[in-house]
């Protein structure tokens, strides 16, 4: 199959995905080297910044542990705040990464190869981010086990027609997933690491973690066919995972919480600030190790594409809410999204439509896309506006049907600090991750060079 | 599980040379000829004529007992043990109980993936004779091997020695495990 892929290459000349220096060594020594590195000092002051904040995430849950929900600004009617917001938003930044590996690998495209490594460790940092708000949003987080099926004396099981429930188990298949393909996919390269470590605790660890592995055509054979399957398996879980979260409000009878639109709206959102979240990450990643002939400028611009397409997809989201909410006759619904552009939190509506929809806009012009400055601008502002759309959604219903149940959600310092900590939860692991493992896939990254091809020279399209 | 490697073991240059080995002694007779490249080579698995992998069956197999089980239990817990009323709708409203069977099987098959490849390919095994040579380290990066096992009834220590360097393989040593 790579060579139907080199062919069709051959016959439309696309530029080069690996450049400068191109062998098979220059690859693995431009990836390994700030392993082998000393440790930067900007990295060492970075990890202390970002454990601090770590420390925070600990020591607020155990604030919340101690004190109670009441900690919060949960209320009623807003009884999801912050957690609900920021679980749906760390779910949506993982999506890229499964995107990237996985609907990317099923449809053979080659420049996934060396951002794909990068994005699903962001995958599984970011999903383990989310799934810290589920087990403390419960109130009684010591019976958070409940949500699980376990056998119990009441013979008592846990609703399994509750959304809620859904959430817990899309979620943790995605976690699941997402590690077992990242983990058989970094096999190879830890054996790299383990041929050419240095020292002893480095042979050992490698070693062990690549668990004797000798790069066999044998081997191949099965590992190939294990990961076809994984990534097979995940491209369905990119556009069920969201879907799923999204139930969480569309299988609701509140207005503005009742629509059909919500799994395809989750989703583009969900792909759009995960693309806008790597790009940010990898900008600087390739910057400051040297990496630019491995991510080139057309591995940016290729995601800035789909940043844009996603854009386009969210706009025509949030027309077509306005759209159905007025067409419904539903003079609740209606008053809902006059509500949200209009009403107490309408500043976050429209950074919400800024950085959504209007800014990634600036995409359509080649310029734009292969500028490093705005397209960190951009996928900042894309984050931020992914941010706030879900805050805009979680506290659409502060004003439902009778005023007299109306009210406000007014995150505490506790919310906001909590969300903090679980950045520095997201960043702690990233930087050890760009410290201790190879932050682009070696072994894939080669694959696709075209010396890599056993037919190389002789032309048969 | 453990398998012990004694034979012979060769260098190539770039993965054609490799390949053209491969198919060259899998056509002399040779069985256990194995091929160690820093990346799957398009083609190797037919120069050697291996068989399909079985693993997609596993998986298949797994995968759907996970999907029925997990369908199965949901409607147990929630329409028989302790059946939850919920709006008057049917006990086993099986629209509900998707996502959690996808998700459970899910789960399932991915681990199962996993957990078949090591099997089939008897890993975790730290160590392997190969790895005693010095140069054999070059693998996982840039190097591109032939091993031929002694159990192979083709195999004679000089004549296949002189055949792999025949077929453009450099650094041709006996492994002893």
């Amino acid at each position: 199959m790579t060579q139907v892929v080199q062919d069709i290459d051959d016959t439309i000349n696309r530029p080069a995905l690996v450049t400068g220096d191109a062998t098979f060594q220059a690859v693995t020594d431009a990836v390994v080297a700030p392993l082998e590195a000393p440790t930067p000092r900007w990295w060492m002051i970075a990890l202390t910044g970002t454990t601090s904040l770590l420390l925070l995430l600990l020591s607020l849950i155990t604030y919340l542990l101690w004190a109670g929900t009441g900690v919060w600004g949960v209320n009623s009617p807003v009884g999801w705040g912050f957690d609900i917001i920021n679980f749906v938003y760390w779910v949506g930044i993982a999506h890229a990464g499964t995107l990237i590996s996985a609907i990317l690998f099923t449809t053979r495209q080659k420049w996934r190869t060396s951002i794909s490594r990068f994005a699903e460790a962001m995958t599984i940092f970011a999903v383990l981010c989310a799934l810290i708000y589920p087990g403390i949003h419960v109130g009684r987080m010591w019976l958070a086990y409940y949500m699980f099926p376990v056998p119990n004396q009441m013979a008592l099981w846990p609703n399994f027609k509750s959304p809620l429930l859904w959430d817990l188990f899309a979620v943790s298949s995605y976690f699941t997933l997402s590690l077992v393909f990242w983990y058989i996919g970094m096999m190879p390269d830890l054996a790299t690491l383990r041929d050419r470590a240095l020292t002893k605790t480095r042979k050992i660890v490698f070693g062990i973690l690549a668990m004797g592995w000798r790069g066999s055509a044998r081997h191949w054979l099965h590992y190939e066919k294990a990961y076809l399957i994984l990534a097979a398996m995940g491209t369905p879980l990119v556009v069920s995972v969201s879907s799923v979260v999204s139930m969480d409000f569309a299988a609701s009878q509140i207005p503005g919480w009742h629509a059909t639109i919500f799994p395809p709206y989750f989703v583009a959102g969900a792909v759009f600030s995960g693309f806008a979240m790597v790009v940010v990450m990898m900008a600087g990643a390739r910057k400051v190790f040297k990496l630019e002939n491995l991510v080139t400028m057309h591995h940016l611009e290729t995601m800035n594409k789909i940043v844009l397409g996603m854009g386009m997809v969210m706009t025509y989201i949030y027309s077509m809410e306005f759209f159905m909410a007025w067409y419904s006759a539903d003079p609740y619904e209606m008053f809902a999204f006059i509500n949200r552009a209009a009403g107490p939190y309408a500043a976050f509506y429209w950074v919400m439509l800024f950085g959504n929809a209007v800014l990634p806009q600036l995409f359509w012009m080649k310029r734009f896309r292969r500028s490093i400055v705005w397209m960190v601008i951009i996928g900042i502002m894309a984050n931020v506006g992914m941010w706030c759309e879900r805050f805009v959604i979680v506290t659409t219903i502060h004003r439902d049907f009778l005023p007299s149940s109306w009210g406000l959600f007014i995150p505490t310092w506790v919310d906001i600090g909590t969300f903090l900590g679980t950045w520095g939860l997201f960043l702690t692991l990233f930087l050890l991750f760009l410290r201790f493992l190879p932050m682009i896939n070696i072994t894939e990254v080669k694959s696709i060079m075209p010396q890599a091809s056993p037919h190389e020279g002789d032309k048969h399209v | 599980m453990f398998k012990p490697f004694t034979g012979l073991l060769a260098e190539f240059k770039s993965p054609a040379s490799v390949l053209a080995a491969a198919k060259a002694l899998t056509k002399a007779g040779y069985t256990t000829v194995d091929a160690h490249s820093p990346f799957p080579i398009h083609g190797m698995d037919k120069a050697l004529k291996l068989k399909d992998s079985p693993l997609g069956w596993v998986v298949v197999i797994v995968g759907t007992l996970a999907f029925f089980g997990a369908f199965a239990f949901q409607y147990w817990a929630n329409g028989v043990a302790y059946p939850v009323n919920v709006s008057g709708k049917p006990l086993l409203s099986y629209p509900s109980y998707i996502c959690i069977t996808y998700g459970f099987m899910t789960i399932v098959a991915s681990i199962t993936a996993a957990t078949t490849m090591f099997a089939l390919n008897g890993l975790p095994q730290l160590y392997y004779s190969l790895f005693k040579v010095g140069r054999f380290a070059k693998f996982s990066t840039d190097g591109f091997f032939i091993s031929v096992s002694e159990t192979d009834s083709k195999f004679d220590k000089e004549k296949t020695a002189q055949l792999l360097t025949e077929l453009q393989g450099e650094h041709v040593v006996y492994v002893e495990d």
